[in-house]
């Protein structure tokens, strides 16, 4: 039936067979980008980002846009009239009621979740449940700032005429090291001369092939799609994330000299900010969220990782400061699989992962007695998970 | 070493070309040697217990070298034949722990059993050959040792006979593009089975499993009954076919062409079809040393001819009950091939029945309809579905099973798998025939050599991607527990 052995091949067949394997591999990449393209479809409907002469971007006041990530559900982001992202107005405060001004990148923002669902305004439900009186929060979260833009809005929370301030702080959001002219400048924001991103500059000096295959690479879907597929197998995500150098020293402790470097420029801006805070009678405070190999490296870590060690440094350099510390990753012990409340390859909390944030991040402010929560009582201890 | 293993990819290609360096130096010797000690390293790999675990498979070998040697001196000697036999059985049941061994007998230690069910069936084979006078010169101690832990064979067969292995060795087959075209495609298709279709399966049976552990409605236990016993039974077809394409691919490497051991069994018209086309060369090897010289004495005994078809059902249900046997150590096994026995023997007696019912003529012209043939293939399948519990599951297992699905449940199941069998397999025939209609030069399009390697790179491509990116690796090769 097959067909049968000639003598010798023929010669066209030493080009035509590789050229049909490589053509059948290039079909069967086409087919997989195109299936998962379906399935990690990205789209937005609408764009609320303003340029600042500063900060990286602002959104636009009362502003609205839909966006799906490609790892992620739709999701609606409504801003109100100071460009943040709460149903609270920002400018007419309810009488007797707590606020919260809330600084941070995305977690904070609740990129890629529902409103209902970000820690934002879970954590307020269960604080104004818990103290029976109504506590927004004004969430100035913006996916992408770094330490440093939170530095320059210091005065910008004070003009909320908050109860209380609090910067969620994410391992990752503290890779990229701070401009040392935006820093030197730090006082002095009209001096501050804005430049590309690290990120941008990295790909304007790639040669053009080069920065093509990387960027089909970064935008492929199938790749996407191989990466969510091969996160969900917790020992091989760990181990590829341990591969990397400077990204996973973090959790290799004693802390590179790079390390150093980022958190001491951590120190000194959160030290400026909590004097700026303390001087005006608010008090402050540090939310800590882990990464999502934090939560993978719970229950089994391999020799000389240590996920808590960047937790401790920064309740130390808190600590020094006066500054509140509330620290989320203990409550994810009290979850299985905990690395199952992050979106696998782009690492953000899901909407659970979110759920125990809020629920830490009550509880902590709460145990912290801090005055203005004063004759509060202690939350449920509910399944924090739950949506 | 697990032979899906990128690490037994790179041991065999070690292998290939320490044996193709010795076979260009033109020294068979220095060539033998290069794979028994390319053999040895990959027996190493699965050792346990140390030196003196190594101890009762060095024995056996020993044992099964020392008693081919005198059965070939004294040939024509029944009753040292027949010592010699029972000494080779009785050490291959002790070192297995067959359940009827007092526990006090055994040893104590751990040591390695790897292939020794398979190394039974050779050894076995050198010495009934040796005493019948069948080979002319017994193999020497390297040729031995290649033939018994040949690292291709070892695990899960197939068992090929000693004058092929030695045909081969003497003499190995050129390899041409085209051989090599085809052994990597067979290394290719297996790797899929074993990783991919295998692997899928499995999940698909122990889904099934925890879905039985809730109570459910009468279908619900149909669908997971269902995907528990059939998909069981596709899975081992993947995981041992697949083993089996893997190792043929890689003997041919070395010039070897090893036997054959499944032939599309899922097409079987019936039983006995089905055991000509499962685990082949087991049950060639039982026709030739069992079930023939089992008709034969019987015959002798009974030369009766209204007898002899009798005799033939009696002869299959012996010899498939030792199949059953061969499995396993305990009671369930025993049970497996009764089945099996009974299923052979009981196919045998319907074709008995119906020869003499309907005449031979009228009765293959109604085998002949397709209806027929569809509703053969259901029941052939359902039936060795069913019989296969006593394979994967032990006795409190089954309990707990046949608790879960109930009468009804258990009617349910056999229903469902019969009927989807019954259809699947039907489509599946005339969808396959449909696909081997187009033609050029006389030979199906589809097998040429383009569409295969179109297929060869399909099946690489989603080996490797399923490999990477799976969760939980592939289950191991079953039969290598045996």
């Amino acid at each position: 039936m097959a067909d049968q052995d000639p003598d010798k091949l023929p010669r066209r067949d030493f080009i035509l067979l590789p050229l049909i394997a490589l053509l059948t591999a290039l079909l069967l990449g086409g087919g997989a980008e195109l299936v998962a393209g379906l399935y990690f479809d990205e789209t937005q409907i609408g764009n609320c980002g303003t340029p600042d002469p500063v900060l990286p971007y602002r959104y636009a006041p009362a502003c609205s846009f839909r966006n799906k990530a490609a790892e992620g559900p739709l999701v609606d982001y409504r801003f109100n009239e100071c460009g943040y992202r709460s149903i609270e107005s920002c400018k007419n405060r309810a009488p007797g009621s707590t606020r919260i001004a809330l600084l941070g990148a995305s977690t904070a923002e609740g990129f890629k979740i529902d409103y209902r669902q970000a820690l934002a305004p879970r954590a307020a439900a269960a604080l104004s449940t818990s103290c029976r009186r109504p506590v927004e929060i004004q969430n100035m979260g913006v996916a992408g700032y770094h330490v440093i833009d939170q530095y320059l809005r210091t005065d910008e929370a004070l003009a909320l005429k908050p109860d209380l301030v609090a910067l969620v702080v994410t391992p990752y959001e503290l890779v990229d090291l701070t401009d040392p002219q935006v820093l030197q400048n730090r006082a002095h924001p009209e001096r501050i001369e804005k430049k590309p991103s690290a990120q941008a500059k990295e790909t304007a000096n790639r040669s053009g092939l080069v920065a093509r295959v990387s960027a089909w690479l970064s935008n492929s879907r199938a790749a996407l799609f191989a990466q969510y597929l091969l996160f969900q197998n917790r020992e091989k995500y760990v181990d590829l994330f341990l591969m990397h150098g400077d990204k996973a020293d973090y959790l290799r402790p004693p802390f590179t000299p790079l390390w150093e470097k980022r958190l001491s420029d951590f120190d000194l801006l959160v030290g400026e900010m909590a004097d700026r805070f303390h001087h005006e009678g608010v008090p402050f405070a540090i939310v800590f969220t882990p990464q999502r190999i934090q939560a993978a490296l719970m229950d089994n870590r391999p020799a000389g990782v240590d996920p808590a060690a960047i937790d401790r440094r920064i309740a130390e350099i808190s600590a020094r400061h006066g500054i509140t510390f509330v620290d989320t990753y203990e409550n994810f012990h009290r979850v299985a699989h905990a690395e199952t409340l992050f979106f696998p390859v782009d690492g953000h909390m899901t909407a659970s992962g979110h759920g125990v944030v809020a629920h830490g991040m009550a509880q902590g402010l709460l145990d912290a007695k801090l005055p203005v929560f004063a004759g509060c009582a202690d939350l449920p201890r509910s399944d924090p998970s739950a949506p | 070493m697990n032979i899906t293993s990128v690490s037994f990819l790179l041991f065999a290609l070690a292998a290939i070309v320490l044996h193709g360096v010795a076979a260009r130096l033109r020294m068979p010797a220095l060539r033998d040697l290069a794979l028994l000690a390319a053999n040895l390293y990959f027996l190493s790999t699965f050792a346990v217990g140390g030196w003196n675990g190594l101890l009762p498979m060095a024995c056996f070998l020993a044992l099964g070298y020392a008693g081919m040697r005198l059965l070939h001196v004294k040939q024509g000697n029944a009753r040292l034949a027949a010592a010699v036999l029972a000494l080779t059985l009785a050490y291959f049941f002790w070192v297995k722990k067959y359940a009827f061994i007092p526990g006090v007998l055994l040893l104590p230690h751990i040591y390695m059993t790897i292939g020794l069910s398979y190394m039974f069936f050779r050894i076995l084979q050198l010495q009934i050959d040796a005493a019948s006078g069948n080979v002319q010169q017994c193999p020497g101690a390297v040729a031995y040792l290649n033939y018994l832990l040949s690292f291709t064979t070892l695990i899960s067969g197939p068992i090929q006979r000693y004058e092929d292995f030695a045909a081969y060795r003497s003499a190995p087959l050129p390899m041409t593009w085209f051989a090599f075209g085809r052994a990597l495609e067979r290394i290719a298709v297996g790797a899929f089975k074993v990783m991919v279709a295998a692997a899928l399966l499995f999940a698909w049976h122990k889904q099934g499993l925890i879905a039985l552990q809730v109570h459910a409605s009468l279908i619900d236990k149909a669908v997971n009954g269902t995907a528990v016993i059939s998909g069981y039974t596709l899975y081992l077809y993947c995981n041992f076919s697949g083993y089996t394409d893997i190792v043929i691919g890689v003997a041919r490497f070395f010039g070897n062409v090893l036997p054959e051991n499944f032939e599309r069994p899922f097409a079987a018209l019936n039983f006995m079809d089905f055991w000509a086309r499962w685990h082949m060369t087991l049950s060639n090897w039982l026709k030739t040393y069992v079930y023939n010289p089992l008709v034969k004495r019987t015959m002798l005994r009974f030369p009766s001819p209204a007898v002899d078809p009798y005799i033939g059902v009696f002869a299959f249900l012996v010899t498939f009950f030792l199949i059953g046997l061969w499995h396993g150590q305990t009671f369930v096994f025993a049970l497996y091939g009764l089945l099996l026995g009974v299923g052979v023997s009981g196919n045998k007696l319907y074709q008995v029945f119906m020869t003499k019912r309907l005449g031979r003529k009228e009765y293959r012209a109604r085998a002949a309809h397709w209806l027929y043939q569809a509703c053969a293939r259901g029941i052939t399948f359902t039936y060795f579905c069913l019989s296969l519990v006593c394979f994967w599951a032990s006795w409190p297992q089954i309990v707990d099973l046949c608790g879960k699905l109930g009468w009804s449940g258990m009617g349910a199941v056999t229903a469902a798998i019969f009927g989807a069998a019954t259809v699947l397999f039907e489509c599946w025939e005339r969808l396959r025939s449909l696909a081997l209609t187009p033609a050029a030069a006389g030979r199906p399009l589809l097998l040429s050599r383009y569409v295969r390697t179109a297929w060869f790179t399909i099946l690489v491509c989603a080996t490797a991607a399923v490999t990477a990116l799976s969760a939980t690796p592939a289950p191991d090769i079953v039969y290598k527990n045996f």
